[in-house]
């Protein structure tokens, strides 16, 4: 079973080197298709600070969207645990963009809504819902002095698609990048 | 593809019967040669050495990208990575066109690692989310394209673990979900297939841990609404454990002229034994912890026989009764083989009997020690020194717990013990009356 073994070795492990490079490749594509066709959203955050074992510092983000009122939702709607829902934002006067309603689709007049799937509908008051948007990676070492910030003035600035796909891009402090550039 | 101990011991065997005249030096001589010529020929010094080398030499890898170091721009990081996986592909198919198989073979995991690497490099330039299924996967397929294009059994084992990573990372288990299931399952099928035909102890006991963990995985979804998890847990692995013994002992008792595939004897066999190893394990670690959880808990558990009403261990178990009875029925030693059973099914009810009749601690206390001393006694009349092993080190465990803690009085326990040595020797004694009668028979 597998190749014959006539293949030649260079053949072989010429199409597993492909192989690797093309699956490495696949969500480097995707990330930077929603950077580049995203627009710059402005989300308020509270992070706390741990190690991944093979990405190294990272900052958990935590944002205020992640948790939305049951009543931004439809009368009658309601959700489980897994359901995909599109969060709408609205920018306020600071410059954040804040939720203003839950739907299981995008909203129809195109305005901006972040794609999440439903963690927890458990609650009677609240939604917990993911967004792909749990962790922000730093240099080694650089993870605490942004756990330690004022956690009022930081914010998670992300690319977003129209499609409701989302890309976290930095963090600032104050309007100041503490964290994070774009594209690469 | 034989273990190079299952070697040295027939080499050592074929001397004594050399030594008796029941082989000729001819016979042997052409015997060893067929050994040799399908066993793995390499120094197991050097080769240990050179393994954990290039692992370190991937950690080396890892820990640079988790770093972070932001002195060498994302775009070099990514350049290096992909020319790493090149060359050490590269290097691998040279190694391999050379005559050097085991070096291609380490080669080729290192350039899986390095790839894995590539991957969370990925993920840090872009943030992605800490438990990421979607990434394992990634890494499970790469290793897999590894394994199966080039044989290699390093890239099998990193499949192996890649998959296991997949499935813890799929999160909190809320219920049955098919398609990630059925990706689960193909990708247990991958790795067993190959661990089968480029035979490894390591690929074959993660393969085994693999299928362990989808499992499990199964039975949290099926019990997620009902939050018996826990207490179905015990029995869910013992049921696995008695079904990897009925696999195991089916598919070894069948023979070459019997097997319904092309796969390769050796190590389809090897595989087997390696099923039942892991079985032994299974059911002595589920009977000496359900013990322990049984006389600290008491009747503090949930409803009886709750697990017994999730799915996977319901249909876990007629598998386990399945396959031990097709392994009775074609076994060539059919008394070792029902013995082995015997104690697979002892061990299977321990758990059980606790969720029916959590109060009768004295029973389980009998059960437990029967199924571990059954573990051990059967090991040794069927052949399996792993299940003497550790039903050994089982008995051991059950008795010093049942010293620590007394159970009913202490002269009570004196008689239990009192009981279980005298009936112990009894039957020790008649088993070696049945053997002799049946080697004077023969």
């Amino acid at each position: 079973m597998g190749l014959p073994a006539t293949v030649p070795a260079w053949a072989r492990w010429g199409l597993v080197a492909l192989i690797q490079i093309a699956l490495v490749a696949t969500p480097l594509a995707e990330r930077i298709g929603v950077h580049l066709a995203g627009r710059e959203v402005v989300l308020a955050m509270r992070p706390v600070d741990p190690r991944d074992l093979l990405r190294g510092d990272y900052v958990i983000v935590s944002l205020e969207i992640d948790r939305v009122d049951r009543a931004l939702a439809k009368p009658g709607e309601s959700f489980e645990r897994g359901d995909t829902v599109y969060v709408r934002l609205q920018t306020d006067a600071e410059g954040v963009a804040r939720a203003t309603a839950v739907s299981a689709l995008p909203p129809a007049d195109g305005a901006p809504a972040i794609r999440g799937e439903i963690a927890s509908a458990g609650s009677a008051s609240t939604l917990a819902i993911d967004y792909g948007l749990d962790a922000f990676y730093v240099p080694e070492g650089e993870g605490r002095a942004i756990e330690t910030a004022d956690r009022n003035k930081l914010r998670l600035v992300i690319a977003l698609t129209e499609s409701g796909k989302s890309a976290a891009l930095r963090i600032t402090l104050d309007g100041q990048t503490v964290a994070g550039e774009s594209l690469f | 593809m034989f273990d190079a101990s299952y070697r040295r011991r027939i080499e050592q065997d074929l001397e004594g019967w050399i030594g008796k005249g029941w082989i000729s030096q001819e016979n042997a001589g052409r015997i060893i040669a067929d050994i040799r010529a399908r066993t793995q020929q390499k120094a197991r010094f050097p080769a240990i050495l050179a393994t954990v080398g290039v692992l370190c030499l991937a950690l080396a890898v890892a820990a640079f990208v988790a770093a972070n170091w932001a002195a060498i721009p994302r775009p070099a990081k990514l350049i290096g990575i992909v020319a790493a996986i090149a060359g050490a592909n590269a290097f691998a198919a040279f190694a391999h066109a050379r005559g050097r198989p085991f070096v291609a073979d380490l080669a080729t995991l290192f350039a899986v690692l390095v790839f894995i690497a590539g991957l969370a490099l990925v993920g840090q330039i872009y943030h992605l989310p800490q438990d990421w299924p979607a990434g394992a996967a990634l890494a499970a397929l790469g290793a897999l394209a590894a394994a199966w294009l080039t044989g290699s059994r390093g890239a099998a084992v990193a499949a192996a673990a890649a998959s296991v990573s997949y499935v813890l990372a799929r999160g909190d288990p809320a219920a049955f979900a098919p398609l990630p299931t059925l990706f689960s399952l193909a990708l247990l099928a991958a790795t067993a297939l190959h661990t089968i035909l480029h035979p490894s102890r390591l690929g074959r006991w993660a393969t085994l841990l693999l299928a362990f963990v989808i499992y499990l995985r199964l039975v949290a979804e099926a019990g997620y609404g009902e939050l018996i998890f826990h207490e179905g847990l015990l029995v869910a692995v013992a049921a696995l454990g008695a079904a990897f013994t009925g696999l195991g002992l089916w598919l070894a008792g069948k023979g070459e002229a019997e097997l319904p595939t092309r796969l390769p004897r050796d190590g389809l066999l090897l595989f087997a034994h390696s099923l039942i190893d892991a079985g032994a394990t299974a059911l002595v670690g589920t009977v000496t912890v359900n013990l322990i959880a049984v006389t600290l808990d008491g009747g503090d558990r949930g409803g009886a026989g709750a697990a017994l009403a999730l799915w996977p261990i319901g249909i876990m178990i007629l598998l386990a009764a399945g396959l031990l009875l097709a392994a009775i029925s074609s076994a060539a030693n059919r008394s070792g083989a029902l013995f082995v059973a015997g104690a697979a099914i002892l061990s299977l009810a321990a758990p059980i009997l606790s969720d029916f009749l959590a109060e009768a601690v004295i029973l389980h206390a009998a059960v437990a020690l029967a199924a571990v001393i059954a573990v051990s006694a059967a090991g040794a009349y069927a052949g399996f020194p792993h299940w003497t092993l550790v039903g050994h080190i089982g008995t051991a465990a059950v008795a010093l717990w049942l010293l620590n803690e007394t159970i009913g009085s202490l002269i009570g326990q004196s008689l239990f013990f009192l009981v279980a040595g005298l009936v112990l020797i009894v039957v020790a004694i008649w088993s070696a009356r049945r053997m002799r009668a049946s080697r004077g028979e023969g």
